[in-house]
């Protein structure tokens, strides 16, 4: 974590309850991972995805993702990712609830939103 | 054939008057369904008239007509005509009705169709019902029809291409509302019917109501908030007055939190959610975030017929539009514009025995900070430290743990 801490280059965004950070380089020990949806959403089925052309990477709580032209973060439902293909374009999907949001070309830190767990005294990812 | 040539149209042919034209029709096709007048002057005759219409269309019979006031009724009739359990009940007395019909078809069978529909609707159904019911997919009897019929309007009275059917087609338009059909399920003697809900609510965002049912079908009905489908337990519960603080404190999704304190804070705003938590604002601050970017297309004459000769056959103004190759971007404006998000933290005027701080003291109050959804306009209250005596810190804390308390909190982009 002290890591990311270390190369945050001071863009942030937010689409919902994802939170995106710029980082300067890719994290040591990022994992990297075949493209899929950045967060879900367990009552409704929609997802946050990115489409476009990037690499996706594991990290502890949370993925980055290294754009390397111009994409789209999308809030749509699973069903319009036409079975992953849509990841590759950099496409506007229709929208479930918020707006998409273009992701510049640089590296990403993305984790959802967190909230503090009174039953448990520390924070948590935010459910929806 | 239709006298009148057809052509291709193109987004130049929807003209401010024509677009003005297009939402008048658009009004005339829900307002009445939205506010409940729809409902209300609805007739029995009016339904079987409009699908005695389209069968003699389609060159079909005419059929028993069984109408329901809502799905629940719909599952119901569905279940007592086509399952067996109810032969004589219901469908030797329809198979009686059909064959009567046929035999005297220049009679009105109108009120014998209500008789029947009511006796269908009052047999006692012993067994909880968990159907999944059958609907036929018609263009000219469903929810959709009426859409279907207003854009048929628009071609021929708006863009001069009128269909060979026009006559049928402004029939079928004229009558559409007053049949009021959500759906139906077809069979070679009878048509079941199911009419639209009394009531609909919606905002800019899609079906929405702070004060009840979203979709209503006099009492029964789906809950939504903001476009976003609620769950009937919750907010039964809570438009029944149900729903304690404790009720809520221990819903899992925050969507349906938010929903909740949506509710309250558009019916008594601030003051009712400070209430229904039983806090009070600790701290309130308004945060100038980075410009925000959007993008203008800000296409020329030249430049259209330019991309038309390089992408024949597409919609060129659309294609600039969605489109986030950087290689159009000379055909965009940046539009700039600021974003201020108004965060406030609150807290319990109490303590509760099970409730911790983040350093794991029991006997704490409990805290949220309230974010306002930039694209929905949802109220989103996420739970926090009570030690926080700043909004802003508190915010911070609800970021990933891997930023750190001193990194801006600061958006270039908020969706």
């Amino acid at each position: 974590m002290s890591q990311i801490k270390a190369l945050l280059n001071g863009i942030a965004f937010h689409q919902g309850d994802t939170q995106w950070y710029g980082l300067s380089a890719i994290p040591e020990g990022a994992k990297q991972i075949n493209k899929k949806f950045v967060a879900a959403s367990e009552v409704s089925g929609a997802t946050h995805s990115a489409c476009g052309s990037y690499t996706m990477y594991e990290m502890p709580e949370g993925v980055v993702l290294e754009v390397h032209k111009r994409s789209v973060l999308n809030h749509t439902f699973d069903v319009n990712l036409n079975g992953g293909k849509a990841l590759d374009e950099a496409v506007i999907l229709p929208p479930k609830d918020h707006n998409p949001t273009f992701i510049e070309k640089g590296i990403y830190y993305s984790s959802p939103q967190t909230r503090f767990d009174p039953y448990e005294g520390f924070n948590t990812k935010v459910r929806d | 054939m239709s006298n009148t040539q057809q052509r291709q149209i193109t987004d130049a042919d929807f003209t401010p008057e024509i677009n003005e034209e297009i939402k008048k029709l658009q009004k005339i096709a829900i307002d009445e369904l939205e506010n409940g007048t729809e409902y209300s002057n609805w007739k029995y005759e009016n339904t079987v008239e409009y699908i005695n219409y389209v069968l003699k269309l389609s060159d079909q019979g005419k059929r028993v007509i069984l109408i329901a006031n809502n799905p629940i009724e719909y599952d119901k009739m569905f279940y007592v005509l086509f399952s067996d359990d109810f032969m004589d009940e219901a469908q030797i007395p329809t198979r009686d009705l059909y064959n009567h019909m046929m035999a005297n078809p220049e009679e009105d069978h109108t009120e014998a169709m209500k008789a029947l529909s009511a006796k269908v609707l009052g047999q006692e159904i012993k067994t909880r019902l968990n159907l999944d019911t059958l609907y036929h997919w018609s263009g000219l009897l469903s929810e959709y029809s009426r859409a279907y019929l207003m854009w048929h309007q628009v071609l021929a009275y708006q863009f001069n291409q009128a269909n060979e059917n026009q006559k049928d087609l402004d029939w079928l338009w004229a009558n559409v509302r007053q049949a009021s059909i959500l759906k139906v399920y077809i069979t070679e003697m009878v048509i079941l019917v199911v009419r639209m809900p009394k009531e609909i609510h919606r905002n800019e965002l899609g079906f929405h109501n702070p004060r009840g049912l979203a979709i209503d079908h006099n009492g029964y009905g789906k809950y939504y908030i903001n476009g976003r489908p609620m769950p009937d337990d919750i907010f039964s519960k809570f438009f029944e007055g149900r729903l304690t603080f404790e009720d809520w404190n221990n819903i899992t999704s925050e969507d349906v939190k938010a929903g909740v304190i949506t509710c309250i804070r558009e019916t008594q705003g601030e003051e009712g959610v400070l209430k229904f938590l039983g806090a009070t604002l600790i701290d309130e601050i308004d945060v100038e975030h980075h410009n925000r970017v959007e993008y203008k297309v800000n296409l020329t004459e030249s430049d259209i017929a330019t991309l038309e000769n390089l992408y024949p056959g597409r919609d060129v103004v659309q294609m600039v539009t969605y489109s986030v190759d950087e290689a159009f971007d000379k055909f965009k404006t940046e539009v700039v514009s600021n974003y201020t998000e108004n965060l406030q933290l609150y807290r319990t005027t109490k303590t509760f025995p099970f409730a911790m701080d983040r350093d794991k003291k029991l006997g704490a109050a409990l805290a949220w900070v309230r974010f306002l959804c930039p694209s929905t306009g949802s109220t989103y209250l996420i739970s926090t430290c009570p030690k926080f005596d700043k909004a802003l810190d508190a915010a911070k804390f609800c970021r990933p743990a891997a930023i750190p308390a001193e990194f801006p909190y600061k958006w270039v982009s908020a969706n």
